[in-house]
């Protein structure tokens, strides 16, 4: 099995990523696109791209008859689902295979096992791993209810579909269980078609940490270490890294030969993920597998110095894994921060727009995933990830602070991002210590403000400068750049409006506080 | 002679006043704050290089519903200028009543107005005229980028008119709910 062509079915940073690794291995990637993203990084990069429909996903990137068909006209022998969208979903893989073309990814049957959530926790319960208390599948209500009590509060509705952190709610109290399973298994319908959910003990303070597998069509499998992904907001992660600073050796050849039973348990192939949680006294469980390349594969990449994408590229096409266990060696430490397209003092409300000037951080030990660019217009239809910065140090202080560094350096005009929010807990003591939880966010939420910043004369300053220069660039004298229409439009206003102000939310700290 | 300038930035109102020093350092005053800048754009993009003092900032601008949005070191601000007088000649320009287009994602509220925060697709509404809600109550479920975006009373009050339903589409800015 040689492939020559290959469709990345998936956008943005993972997308391009993936075509990176097409080009090292000397295959020729294939882009396909909606008609949001007609001028995207991806559709540029690529050999080849083909419009597959509008902008909402369910009509370009999650349909499957289109891709497929796409991918066997043009002579595609390959598809790589990135991760989200189709990228757990069986049927798709299924899909590829039946159209002759090798899905990048695990076998069907073992995406069909992993992915129904409860079905995961049996596998990983009889391969001996220690699994998280909890419910296979809801059926009614009153089951729901009587296992809620029996398990106790605080209780977690996850999707059987989910993943990713999507479909997850918390329950704290009995009276808000009823409400709350009802939006969890509306989430879950909406983003993977299927509404089934169950319940698993709430564990607090615990530690999220998870196990990256890899393996071939022979047999073979192994894992490359840990990584720690505590520092999350409603279950999406913000901030990973590799090794877990509370993982000492003994205890990460315990996680590994639990991943490893796992997956061997599944027939398990390719690359993926095994997510656990650990309390406070080390001891750990099972919570679901992620049957796809995770969001956070570079930090695992930096310290083994494996490339995840090409070996599952050469995987799939029935290579054997070129490194056993014992050849994996760790060094140093790195940091991923996920930058978002969202308003971290204001509730994380999307913030959207054109990102009219974009540079990125470079130097030592800096590592960018991204897919921006000047010019690019941050829609709603798609996640807010804009990018991903990940760092390496000798050791996780230097990773830190070379990403402390990086983010300074980062220049996004045009829409707010959470940088600012990644500079704060950076410098959070609990998070140089490396004392990391879950609720590490949600514990922080309110002292994690904006800094004051600005001299206050600084914005004014530059918003005079800039009306002039752009006045002064107008071809009313002489000049190129900017139309009379503009210039009005720059000068206009006047008392009138000065009284029509009103600032809510979001302006307390974007006005006050910060000039 | 100086040129004067009236800028607005959120709800207060600040003069500067600029006039050319030597070379390209133009010499601002701001009440009793007197500084030296000096500002260049990078060719044809949004990016201006902004001296002020000694320090060099990167100010990304951006034309919006008539007003400037910048940002400086992730931090976004929307201004609007007014050329007040000087040594420019040039019409001045009439007052324009127009509502201010913020990008803000900030429940908007006017009066009792809660307007759409972002665009998206109203999943559940918790509310119907005539209900008593606390305030932060959850009003109505809005989907966006994957997310579903809980928007909660700003205060407490009554539920005066619901505008959408479960299933619609919403723009940024749609009215949802009326409270009284």
């Amino acid at each position: 099995m040689v492939i020559k062509k290959l469709l990345v079915a998936n956008r943005g940073e993972i997308a391009l990523r993936v075509m990176r690794a097409c080009r090292e291995l000397g295959i020729a990637p294939v882009a396909v696109y909606s008609e949001a993203d007609r001028d995207a990084l991806h559709v540029r990069y690529a050999d080849e791209s083909y419009l597959i429909g509008p902008a909402p996903v369910t009509e370009s990137y999650l349909n499957m008859e289109r891709i497929v068909e796409t991918a066997r006209q043009c002579g595609a022998d390959a598809v790589h689902p990135g991760y989200g969208l189709l990228s757990e979903n069986a049927a798709f893989a299924e899909a590829c295979e039946n159209a002759g073309i090798i899905f990048v990814g695990p076998p069907v049957e073992a995406m069909q096992a992993l992915g129904d959530k409860s079905v995961a926790r049996r596998i990983a319960k009889d391969a001996g791993a220690p699994i998280v208390p909890g419910t296979d599948e809801l059926t009614s209500w009153e089951e729901a209810e009587a296992a809620a009590a029996r398990i106790g509060y605080p209780i977690m509705i996850k999707a059987s579909a989910g993943g990713g952190g999507r479909g997850i709610r918390v329950v704290q109290r009995p009276e808000d269980l009823a409400d709350t399973l009802q939006i969890a298994s509306g989430e879950a319908k909406a983003a993977f078609g299927h509404g089934g959910v169950y319940l698993e003990k709430y564990l607090l303070p615990v530690r999220h940490i998870e196990v990256q597998v890899i393996g071939d069509k022979h047999g073979n499998v192994v894992a490359l270490g840990e990584r720690e992904c505590s520092i999350q907001r409603r279950h999406q992660k913000i901030i990973e890294e590799a090794p877990s600073p509370a993982v000492d050796a003994d205890l990460r050849q315990r996680f590994i030969e639990a991943a490893v039973a796992v997956a061997k348990a599944a027939g398990y192939y390719s690359v993926g993920t095994f997510e656990f949680l650990m309390d406070a006294d080390s001891n750990f469980y099972f919570m679901e597998a992620n049957t796809r390349l995770q969001v956070e594969h570079p930090v695992t990449e930096m310290i083994t110095g494996i490339d995840l994408v090409c070996d599952q590229i050469r995987l799939a096409m029935g290579e054997r894994l070129p490194y056993r266990q014992d050849e994996i060696t760790f060094r140093g430490a790195s940091i991923e921060c996920r930058i978002t397209a969202e308003d971290p003092f204001n509730n994380f409300m999307p913030s959207l727009g054109r990102i009219e000037y974009a540079q990125e951080p470079s130097g030592p030990g800096v590592r960018v995933d991204s897919a921006l660019y000047s010019g690019l217009e941050v829609l709603p239809y798609y996640d807010s990830l804009i990018a991903k910065l990940i760092t390496w140090g000798r050791d996780r202080t230097e990773a830190i602070a070379r990403m402390k560094r990086a983010l300074q350096e980062y220049h996004i005009g045009g829409i707010i991002t959470t940088i600012p929010f990644h500079l704060q807990i950076l410098d959070h003591p609990d998070f140089v210590a490396g004392r990391l939880d879950t609720g590490f966010v949600e514990r922080n939420l309110s002292t994690l403000k904006q800094l004051d910043g600005h001299h206050p004369d600084l914005p004014l300053v530059a918003a005079a400068l800039i009306a002039r220069e752009t006045a002064r660039e107008s071809p009313t004298n002489g000049r190129s750049g900017g139309t009379a229409a503009e210039v009005k439009h720059w000068r206009l206003a006047g008392r009138g409006r000065l009284m029509s102000t009103r600032q809510i939310g979001t302006g307390a700290w974007r006005w006050r506080n910060s000039i | 002679m100086a040129e004067q300038y009236l800028v607005q930035l959120g709800d207060q109102a600040q003069e500067v006043e600029i006039e050319a020093g030597e070379g390209d350092t133009l010499n601002i005053r701001i009440g009793d704050q007197q500084h030296s800048a000096s500002l260049r754009r990078a060719g044809s993009t949004a990016l201006y290089i902004l001296r002020l003092g000694q320090r060099i900032y990167q100010v990304v601008a951006q034309r919006e519903q008539g007003q400037i949005r910048l940002t400086i070191d992730h931090r976004i601000y929307t201004a609007d200028v007014t050329f007040k007088g000087g040594a420019r000649v040039g019409p001045r320009p009439a007052p324009v009543a127009q509502p201010r287009g913020r990008r803000s994602s900030a429940p908007a509220q006017s009066g009792g107005l809660v307007t759409a925060p972002i665009a998206g697709l109203i999943v559940a509404v918790s509310v119907a005229p005539g209900d008593q809600v606390e305030s932060g109550a959850v009003l109505l479920i809005l989907e966006a980028m994957k997310m579903q975006n809980e928007i909660r009373a700003p205060r407490a009050a009554t539920v005066k008119e619901v505008y959408v339903e479960g299933g619609q589409r919403v723009e940024h800015g749609a009215r949802l709910v009326l409270l009284e």
